[in-house]
């Protein structure tokens, strides 16, 4: 199939421009997803006093019913979250909003009723970061962001149409660099298509119905009928406030009808709502595999009695496309195996949308202006950014005292103030290559000094698992992410020696004088 | 065990590098091994999903790794080309003119996604395929219409279809509120 010199350049344009202005964001969702996958097991690794023998169930429940009970007053929390403990971990997670909108969570010690406050919520900060939620208008960013990769994945087919196939496996890594990146962009851009447009599709669902589908279809599909639209995904309202005090609801008896209605549903937190008022009532949320879907809710009242259920993907095919897409996107429908082969492919989607950038500046090594002296050091600095910010980010948590007030947002800063950091000084450094080997060979560093620095502070050694094997595993991806990082530093060193003479000027921070 | 089916697509994708009969060798390796992650999997669905994860991982390592492991030749630099003309920003504007990237950029997306939110409006149809309509049609809409802006023939229509797309979902919108 032909296409016209004025299609060819017009995808061309699309295709380029496009990655060029989402590459940094992207680096960094990219990087953070493949994070992401493992937020479950960061879990034990980032709250080291609650690793521990699972506590027997009934104990658990008693320690979060007389929770419930005591110690509220007149502040009570419209919800409160109640996590039971999963293997491996000793304690039960209590968190909750006050309607002055203040979060807070707490460890309850099920053995002795003593509450902790919670050390660190790295993995789920960092998995929220994936689609920058945190940030102010994050998630709908997120989602031009998903839906520009998709455009970039559609015109890179388009680009690639009557030489798809010669050229998806050719990589000649010892031509000239605009040859060998060009190979690698192409190589990693073609065989990985499906997982990039199913992860760009997937995520431009998830972040554009949560921030401007949901709100809009109330009035446009739902007539203006805020429960309509909660019913047709298998969220219906709860019954609503009577003013009227209520005991608290018997969350044994909660989770006793949870298992009768759903047994094949692994039922891990309770959301208890309404507390203190008559209609107080829980959501037992629970995880079921059942192909792409996953997630069920049993909504008993406060003597346990069966109010609603929703099983795996929800009443209707709208519910079922959205939960297919996040379970798809998030690979939770199958093991471990999967989510190695998703972070596999999220790291050479990282390393795609960098060759492409640099498939860039090689094109135009023979008359870089200032847009592509930009476009180096914001490669530089982005890609810097995602590495620095997570080594120094798994450091806080490490090294920042255990009583600090408000430690968890002390760890956000962290991670901000590094992401920043590192791109401000990757935009003003003159020498593009020099930065990024520098970063990377010290976030790699960090990284592998990590498991000892963790072990001494915990008390724990160094690839060792203790109750838990997934502390061997996150100490072993630590190691393997530092190697990568140093290895890419050290790669960065030696293909800023390969570069054309113009490019190297660059990174001599003589021509960026000129420009 | 779990991990002997996956293990296959990887062990296959190796085979397929390897000289004579690679490729068909490992044609009925990732096979098997793509047969047996469906039929343990819960769905036809994930278990697709599944192999093709593995498969798609596999091969993009393997075709990376390959030919870093063979024996090469002299690494050859590259040959600067000098251009003449304009930088590249101006370049690509000159090519589009700001009224077709702008309309590309902004009015055609924004346009498209308030058809978008509109659109399960019209739809003779349940609530819940209302719904799924505009969760099926806004990201194609938007990328179609930033493309169409894109290649419009001039700037000026771009932004008229863009404008006429928004005006039109907000008098849908309006028109029809209760």
């Amino acid at each position: 199939m032909k296409i016209s010199g004025r299609t060819y350049r017009a995808l061309f344009d699309a295709h380029a421009w496009g990655g060029a202005i989402a590459s940094v964001l992207l680096v960094t969702m990219f990087v953070l997803g493949v994070v992401s996958l493992f937020h479950d097991e960061l879990l034990v690794w980032q709250e080291p006093h609650v690793r521990g023998p699972q506590p027997d169930e009934s104990q658990t429940l008693a320690a979060a019913q007389q929770a419930l009970t005591s110690g509220w007053g007149a502040t009570a929390p419209t919800r409160i979250d109640i996590d039971l403990p999963d293997e491996g971990v000793s304690q039960v997670r209590l968190g909750w909003t006050r309607p002055d909108g203040v979060s807070t969570a707490v460890w309850v010690d099920p053995r002795t009723g003593a509450r902790t406050p919670e050390r660190s919520d790295l993995g789920h900060f960092l998995f929220l970061m994936h689609f920058l939620y945190p940030l102010p208008g994050g998630m709908f960013t997120a989602g031009v962001i998903a839906t520009l990769l998709l455009l970039i994945v559609v015109t890179g087919l388009g680009l690639q149409l009557g030489r798809f196939w010669r050229e998806a496996l050719r990589f000649r890594p010892r031509e000239s660099l605009r040859v060998m990146w060009g190979d690698l962009h192409k190589v990693l851009g073609s065989v990985g298509l499906p997982f990039q447009a199913m992860v760009a599709w997937t995520a431009a669902i998830i972040c554009l119905n949560a921030t401007v589908i949901r709100p809009a279809v109330v009035h446009t599909a739902f007539d203006g009928s805020l429960a309509a639209g909660l019913a047709s995904i298998g969220a219906p309202e709860g019954p609503k406030r009577t003013k009227r005090a209520g005991p608290a609801p018997d969350l044994a008896a909660a989770l006793a009808t949870a298992r009768r209605t759903l047994p094949a549903s692994e039922h891990g937190r309770l959301q208890v709502k309404s507390l203190g008022d008559e209609a107080v009532y829980v959501d037992v949320r629970g995880v079921e595999r059942d192909g792409l879907f996953a997630f069920t809710t049993v909504r008993t009242g406060p003597d346990g009695a069966l109010l609603h259920a929703r099983s795996a993907g929800g009443p209707g095919v709208t519910s079922k496309l959205i939960e297919g897409a996040y379970v798809l996107h998030s690979g939770e429908f199958a093991g471990l195996g999967l989510r190695l082969a998703y972070a596999a492919l999220g790291l050479f989607s990282v390393l795609c949308v960098v060759t492409g950038n640099l498939v860039w500046l090689e094109r135009r090594s023979g008359s870089l202006r200032r847009f592509d002296i930009a476009l180096a050091r914001l490669t530089a600095g982005g890609c810097g950014a995602a590495a620095t910010s997570l080594a120094m980010v798994l450091l806080a948590n490490v090294l920042l005292p255990d009583g600090l007030t408000d430690r968890p947002s002390i760890e956000h800063r962290v991670f901000y103030a590094a992401w920043l950091i590192t791109l401000c000084a990757g935009l003003t450094h003159p020498r593009p290559a020099a930065f990024a080997a520098l970063v990377f060979a010290g976030a790699g560093t960090i990284l592998l000094s990590l498991p000892a620095i963790e072990g001494l502070s915990s008390g724990r050694v160094p690839f060792g698992s203790g109750v838990h094997s997934a502390l061997f595993g996150v100490d072993v991806a630590l190691t393997l992410t530092g190697v990568a990082f140093v290895a890419t530093a050290l790669a960065v060193r030696r293909f800023a020696l390969r570069a054309s003479p113009e490019l190297q000027q660059v990174t001599d921070g003589q021509l960026s004088s000129n420009a | 065990m779990s991990f002997i089916p996956p293990l296959l697509i990887w062990v296959g994708a190796i085979a397929a590098f390897a000289p004579r009969f690679g490729q068909p060798a490992s044609a009925v390796v990732m096979s098997a091994g793509a047969w047996l992650v469906v039929s343990s999997a819960h769905s036809w669905g994930s278990g697709i999903a599944e192999a093709s994860a593995h498969g798609v991982a596999a091969v993009s390592l393997l075709a990376i790794i390959t030919p870093l492991l063979r024996r090469g030749t002299s690494v050859r630099a590259t040959r600067p080309v000098r251009r003449q003309g304009v930088g590249v920003v101006s370049r690509t504007e000159a090519r589009y003119g700001w009224g077709r990237l702008s309309a590309a950029l902004l009015g055609a997306p924004g346009g498209a996604l308030l058809v978008s939110l509109v659109l399960p409006k019209l739809v003779p149809a349940s609530q819940d395929l209302r719904y799924l309509t505009a969760c099926l049609v806004i990201v194609p809409a938007v990328i179609i219409a930033s493309w169409l802006a894109l290649t419009a023939r001039s700037g000026l229509r771009a932004w008229a279809g863009s404008v006429t797309a928004i005006v039109a979902a907000l008098s849908v919108y309006w028109g029809t509120r209760p």
